[in-house]
């Protein structure tokens, strides 16, 4: 089953277009990343998911219903990680996770549960009863996805959950990403971070400019995009390889060759020549598709 | 458009926790500033003033005040408060991420405000009553709720502009096209029937002039105009029910498109 299902959803602000005719599916248990360049219409498609901005055109269906005919019951099974902090400001922690879930009509007992779980989970115990102006980057991220779990959603939307924060909160929204997906939940998740999303996600969608340039597993994508070693090797280039029919790319100063077997390319290089040489990752496959130019 | 009331109820409670973390704030923000208008006027000008309407100037004067005060309130809490809410803080969408729909929000910001603009009134009615100035206690505590019911009204009209605060419309246009003029021109600190003729028929466009036709009266234990009475309550509930649907049109343009 798909908790999500998008058939050419499109969005315009006036004559901008922000979203292009996009097509994917979210299959329930799965993690699906969104990647894309800043401007390529991530937030607006998870909007639109959330029924926090009306289509333009095409079919979107959550759960198998039709986004602006989502129901209560269908819409507490929903927990959003919005990308800019949203918290309230004049509760404390603890408050912004209890009076969230009276949101949901939950019973009291019930928020009370989650809300001490959750400020565990997310190791936000000590600070449950400090406003939250007070808490750092970090803090403020890990309370916000705590907030979008208070209703035990089953489909867990997350707008760069770890964008700006140091290596240890990411390590550990990761860890707590991996547990959910362990409890069978569903994500659709959006991130600059490639590692993150090789880590986290089971499917990948490529947006750029309001269009979908690819989509597949993470594995899929590097043997489809940029084989498994890359080479880059600074100009000027040598002869020999510039004449191989090897896959390659300019991005400049240098040139990217795409390989299985890196042989292929070693010995068409001579002694002397600046290059590196590394297993090809996702960030690869993100610059190769979206390009290496600067975005906004 | 239908209201969910275990949302309104969840999004009071949320106004509540607020209200009581910054009640003298509020408290001073709503009562004091309105005490000192009709101490000022009340006793400062009353001197001048023998008589008017019938009776001592201060205590025309106290029905009047109050009936206006929610004005205030009402347009700085559905322009400032909201655009604080949609744009800075951005808690509304917080809270459209969950059941609680648009309506619900609106409709309790409304509420929200309308009650914690209350107890200013129910004070300074205590404060006019040191002054002698409230010739009946009951009639004076009947137009509580036609005036809660007025600052409904008052807030539904002002949330219109709300949706504008910020972007292309500043406070200052607000309380110069529509707040001052309600309050000057109603018959908040003169008789309207005694205003130059083009004053009456101008003063007819503000709800706070019909307010006063009914809360007047009776805070001065004259016999109220039934009739009247309900023609202006039918025009205050038609005009409450079009801005409250044009707002929800507006900021649901914004919000969403
Ligand atoms: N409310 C809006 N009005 C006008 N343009 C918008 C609005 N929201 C987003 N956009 C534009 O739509 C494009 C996609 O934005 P967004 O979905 O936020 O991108 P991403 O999340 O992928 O960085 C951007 O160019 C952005 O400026
Ligand atoms: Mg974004």
């Amino acid at each position: 089953m798909n908790i999500i299902h998008a058939e050419n959803i499109q969005k315009s602000f006036g004559d901008f277009e922000a979203v292009k005719g996009v097509d994917f599916k979210v299959p329930q248990g799965t993690c699906v990343g969104l990647l894309g360049p800043n401007g390529a219409g991530k937030t607006t498609t998870m909007r639109m998911i959330m029924g926090l901005s009306s289509l333009s055109a095409g079919s979107l269906k959550v759960f198998d219903t039709p986004v602006d005919k989502v129901t209560r019951a269908e819409k507490m099974k929903i927990g959003l990680v919005p990308q800019e902090d949203n918290l309230d400001p004049d509760l404390s922690v603890r408050q912004n996770l209890e009076i969230y879930g009276s949101y949901f009509g939950l019973e009291k007992s019930f928020i009370q549960q989650q809300a001490d779980s959750l400020l565990e989970f997310m190791q936000l115990g000590e600070k449950a009863n400090n406003r939250v102006n007070h808490l750092s980057g970090g803090m403020k991220r890990r309370l916000i996805i705590a907030r979008a779990l208070i209703a035990d959603p089953e489909f867990i939307i997350l707008d760069e959950p770890t964008t700006g924060l140091d290596p240890q909160a990411r390590v550990l929204i990761w860890k707590s990403l991996l547990k959910l997906k362990d409890q069978g939940k569903t994500l659709l998740l959006t991130t600059h971070y490639m590692d993150e999303a090789q880590r986290l996600c089971d499917n990948i969608v490529i947006v750029d400019g309001g269009k979908v340039l690819d989509e597949g597993s993470p594995k899929e994508l590097i043997s489809r995009h940029v084989k498994n070693h890359v080479f880059e090797v600074q100009k000027p280039v040598p002869e020999a390889l510039q004449d191989s029919d090897i896959d390659h790319e300019d991005i400049g100063d240098s040139v990217l060759y795409y390989v299985n077997n890196p042989d292929k390319v070693k010995h068409l290089l001579p002694d002397g020549i600046t290059y590196t040489q590394r297993v090809s990752n996702l960030e690869d496959v993100f610059l190769r598709l979206t390009g290496h130019k600067l975005r906004e | 458009m239908f209201f969910s009331i275990p949302n309104i109820a969840a999004l009071m409670n949320r106004y509540y926790i607020e209200y009581r973390q910054l009640i003298g704030a509020f408290f001073f923000g709503d009562v004091l500033e309105r005490v000192m208008f009709f101490i000022a006027f009340g006793m400062g000008l009353g001197r001048a003033v023998a008589q008017i309407d019938g009776v001592d100037y201060i205590t025309f004067l106290a029905p009047g005040i109050a009936a206006g005060s929610g004005v205030f309130i009402m347009a700085v809490a559905t322009t400032y408060g909201v655009s604080n809410r949609y744009e800075g803080s951005a808690i509304w969408q917080s809270w459209l991420a969950t059941p609680v729909r648009l309506q619900d929000i609106l409709l309790s910001e409304l509420i929200f405000n309308m009650l914690r603009a209350t107890p200013s009134l129910v004070i300074l009615y205590i404060v006019a009553y040191f002054f002698d100035a409230v010739p009946s206690v009951s009639g004076a505590i009947l137009s509580l709720p036609v005036l809660m019911f007025a600052n409904l009204v008052y807030g539904s009209i002002t949330l219109n502009m709300g949706v504008y605060l910020g972007r292309m419309l500043y406070f200052r246009y607000i309380q110069a096209l529509w707040v001052m003029p309600m309050y000057l021109f109603s018959g908040v600190f003169f008789d309207i029937k005694e205003a130059p003729e083009w004053m009456q028929v101008f003063a007819n466009i503000f709800p706070l002039y019909h307010v006063l036709e009914v809360v007047r009266p009776l805070v001065l234990g004259r016999p109220v105009d039934l009739a009247q009475a309900l023609i202006s309550f039918t025009v205050l509930s038609v005009i409450f029910v079009v801005a409250f649907c044009l707002a929800y049109n507006q900021f649901k343009k914004r919000l969403f498109d």
